[in-house]
């Protein structure tokens, strides 16, 4: 179920709120009950198919998870491993198993062999999210970390509904311990006032802001893929479309995650705070899919960094830096691209960002610079930055490689700059004319798309980060949505905007990882 | 707590009130007759009986396509060829047709206006021939035309009979809880209040037994084609030439060619021609306007040229030229930049007339 849909907002959530809080006055157990039905089902109504998958995950995992907390237990390395295997083997087999057929039988043409057959397999929602949480669980059982057990805790945990079909990606140690609390159950004015704004702010991100971007980052991708040539002005103006359009859209997803678990009392971290003001890459990830760069971070990074650092430990400083930062961060982001889905460009995109860091991480080794930089020079650093990713959104975007190659070329001018059949000899009107490619587009389309490209540089650059709003110590006096006059009423327009918008298709981008 | 308390009794209230307000405005207005039972009190519904009870009547400011939609509830006709098109095809009739027919003819029709009253039609009538008026914004998606959107439920539902898999972009949603508080039909809502505080125009309902031209009001005949009016109908040549390039900009001043809109004429010309004889016909333009569109839209040939592919590998025939040329039609047998007068039109009929 959609969260921007009239079902979900008009019928589910309240039947879901309403009833969780009356349960929750009697029987705290009773109300995660209820909030796990709650999960499960709009899970199943979103695909049927997938909920016994989404079960019988469950189900392994705690049973194992239980195992390997057991310090007594024999064989627990082996449990570890039979266990993480057997995800990632699910994970695999639902969301490569394909892309990993496609690729053989590539090579087995070449070689002149026959080819395999496509597995018929539907990707279950949320696959990439919920193996992710319990391997986290698995692993943090073995090491004894794992605190809190119980099995409805657990699966308020894994099925929770604001974040199982894209994220973010939830640790159990931050949820597990808030839904065993019982203050959380209780109906607090000032989290469902903080739910109430940040939802709303994810709504608005994501219904009018993101799908007006997708309308003009489509020209662009829908063209190519066609078979037109992107000259210079459409190739520029279509990927900033779609940056903007992927921004708002993940990040409005986001938000909306974050307010509908406030409304249940729980805090979840947010995914997002403001990444287009990253003034470099490494700052760039800490800001973006925070998340995922985290779970990554703790999971994979530090011991795959930590391991690679022994190896080139007094090998001289090339060796040194080879393996401390240069290996492990390019295993570390091509995981996260081909994580994204069965797609070369997708790896691509992990190589490319990889690339980014290492040469981030060196110059920062090589010319360390730690007074306050001037204003030229950060804003020279954010263009940096934010060109590096709009490029990077390109490859991300594309189709296949080919596509997103013809774009670069438009990019850097090499496709021309489509100055018209019939050029009146004013160079400015033709560019502007001929901007999206389209025969006579008309005048106001073209402007209403400049107008929506400078909204988005406004309010990804002036407008502060909504994750400002998802902390109740700041919450109080200082926010302008939650404190002054204007912002409940500033906020309910911008809701009633919203939901005046939703009769249209308007699916997540995120939603197919 | 004050501040939380302040914030949601500010913030439920005001989304009460817009959504009250928006609700009442576009179930009150209601200008496509969502959340009305009355549609048969509505002008068209009027024209429409009145219509089948008499040979003509006069025209009046309507709704043309709930027009129709009401002619074809209540016309106790049996035509044999039904014909759909702009207002390029209205002069098809019994003047030019030697059959029963039933021009369904609307202004600045779209394919979404050929898809959805054809499925009407034939859904009530049994006709061997439909006669589809192909005008060069066919595939035209910045053709600035919306009109349509009068039957957007019958397009949406036609339209996936066509071609199941067809992808429709709902511009307005047809779900009852969705109008109420939709941008779009708010927009429509908001259109149609300002019509109707602006409008002038009276709205008796007229109907002449005789289909001689009025002075300054069309007839529409029971057979759907139109008569028009003395002082548009005899204007001269002079005037005519002053304001054709009107006609040669009508929906075609900006041109997007929609794939989207081909797939759907294309899939209409298939699902229509297992069981019908079909007929494509271009509507001639004015020749001092089609001298100036091969000067300036070239496209307009380009779009005939794959009209005539598209029917040709279809087996289906096409009639007319957008070049009037072709059908011998001159100056003088034209209303206006892009309307043929009924002896232009005969003439291109009369293909029809010899071959059936």
């Amino acid at each position: 179920m959609l969260f921007n849909s009239y079902e979900f907002i008009f019928l589910f959530l309240p039947v879901a709120f309403i009833v969780f809080y009356l349960i929750a006055g009697k029987n705290h157990s009773g109300a995660l009950a209820w909030l796990a039905f709650v999960s499960l089902f709009s899970y199943g109504y979103w695909s049927l198919y997938a909920l016994p998958i989404l079960i019988g995950s469950i189900i392994f995992n705690y049973s194992l998870g239980l195992c390997l907390a057991n310090p007594d237990a024999r064989k627990r390395k082996l449990l570890l491993f039979f266990a993480i295997t057997s995800n990632l083997l699910v994970l695999a087999f639902f969301k490569y198993s394909n892309f990993f057929i496609a690729n053989t039988n590539a090579l087995r043409s070449f070689f002149g062999f026959g080819t395999f057959d496509y597995l018929d397999v539907i990707l279950p929602i949320g696959i990439s999210f919920f193996t992710f949480t319990q391997m986290a669980f698995l692993v943090d059982s073995y090491q004894g970390k794992v605190k809190e057990r119980n099995l409805l805790h657990y699966i308020a945990f894994v099925t929770f509904f604001p974040y199982i079909f894209s994220g973010p990606i939830i640790h159990h140690r931050q949820v597990m311990p808030q839904f065993s609390s019982h203050e959380n159950s209780r109906l607090n004015v000032q989290k469902i006032m903080l739910g109430i704004t940040i939802f709303t702010i994810g709504l608005s991100k994501k219904l009018l802001l993101a799908d007006n971007f997708a309308t003009f980052a489509n020209l662009l991708f829908d063209g190519t893929k066609m078979g037109e040539v992107p000259h210079l002005m459409i190739s520029w103006f279509g990927s900033l479309a779609y940056s903007f359009q992927l921004y708002f859209d993940f990040s409005g997803y986001s938000d909306m995650a974050v307010g509908l678990a406030l409304f249940f009392g729980i805090l979840i971290p947010n995914n997002f705070n403001a990444p287009f003001k990253a003034t470099n890459i490494i700052d760039f990830w800490q800001r973006w899919h925070i998340s995922l760069t985290k779970y990554i971070g703790e999971y994979l990074y530090t011991p795959l960094a930590l391991r690679f650092t022994r190896l080139g430990f007094g090998r001289g400083p090339f060796i040194d830096t080879l393996c401390s930062l240069i290996v492990p961060t390019m295993i570390i982001f091509l995981i996260i691209g081909i994580w994204h889905g069965p797609n070369w460009t997708y790896v691509v995109f992990g190589g490319m960002h990889g690339l980014f860091l290492i040469i981030n991480h060196l110059w920062r080794q090589l010319l360390p610079n730690k007074k306050k930089l001037s204003l030229i020079k950060t804003s020279l650093n954010w263009l940096i930055t934010f060109l590096c990713v709009n490029a990077s959104f390109v490859m991300f975007r594309s189709e296949n490689i080919s596509i997103a190659s013809e774009i670069y070329k438009g990019m850097l001018g090499l496709n021309g700059l489509n100055l018209g059949e019939y050029y009146s000899g004013n160079m400015v009107k033709e560019i502007v004319k001929g901007i999206w490619q389209v025969d006579n587009m008309p005048k106001e389309t073209i402007i209403e798309s400049f107008l929506l490209i400078f909204l988005g540089f406004i309010v990804v650059l002036v407008f502060p980060s909504s994750s400002k709003y998802t902390s109740l110590e700041q919450s109080d006096s200082k926010l302008f949505y939650v404190s002054s006059t204007w912002g409940p009423i500033i906020l309910a327009f911008l809701f009633v905007l919203s939901i005046m918008q939703l009769g249209k298709p308007s699916p997540f981008l995120y939603f197919q990882f | 707590m004050n501040t939380a308390k302040h914030f949601m009794i500010t913030f439920m209230t005001l989304v009460t009130f817009l959504f009250l307000i928006i609700a009442s405005l576009n179930y009150f207005v209601d200008p496509l007759n969502i959340f009305s039972d009355s549609d048969d009190e509505s002008l068209e519904a009027e024209l429409a009986r009145t219509l089948a009870a008499h040979q003509n009547i006069v025209t009046t400011n309507m709704d043309e396509r709930k027009f129709q939609l009401y002619r074809i509830k209540y016309a106790e006709l049996e035509p044999e060829v039904i014909i759909v098109g702009a207002s390029r095809v209205l002069q098809i009739g019994k003047n030019t047709l030697r059959k029963n027919s039933l021009n369904l003819g609307v202004s600045g029709a779209t394919i979404e206006d050929h898809v959805a009253l054809l499925d009407l039609a034939t859904t009530k009538f049994k006709p061997k021939m439909i006669i589809i008026g192909t005008d060069p914004w066919i595939f035209n998606s910045a053709s600035g035309q919306k009109r349509w959107q009068s039957l957007r439920t019958e397009y949406e539902s036609a339209v996936t009979k066509l071609q199941p898999d067809i992808i429709v972009n709902q511009t307005i949603s047809t779900r009852f809880y969705d109008q109420l508080i939709n941008y779009a039909y708010t927009k429509e809502s908001l259109d149609e209040l300002y019509k109707r505080y602006t409008s002038t125009d009276d709205v008796v309902v007229r109907y002449v037994e005789s289909d001689a031209p009025l002075q300054d009001r069309d007839i529409i005949r029971k057979d759907g084609s139109r008569v028009y009016n003395k002082n548009y109908a005899n204007r001269t040549q002079e005037d005519v030439v002053a304001n054709i390039d009107g006609w040669i900009e009508y929906s075609m001043s900006s041109y997007y060619d929609s794939k989207e809109l081909l797939n759907i004429f294309t899939a209409l010309l298939d699902h229509y021609n297992k069981n019908y004889e079909v007929v494509l016909l271009l509507s001639p333009y004015h020749p001092v306007a089609y001298k100036k569109i091969l000067e300036k839209k070239q496209i307009v040939v380009e779009i005939e040229n794959r009209i005539r592919s598209i029917a040709s590998t279809r087996g289906i025939q096409v009639i007319g030229s957008y070049d009037p040329s072709k059908n011998n039609c001159s100056n003088e047998e034209f209303y206006d930049g892009a309307h043929p007068k009924d002896v232009c039109m005969h003439r291109i009929m009369n293909k029809l007339n010899r071959i059936n």
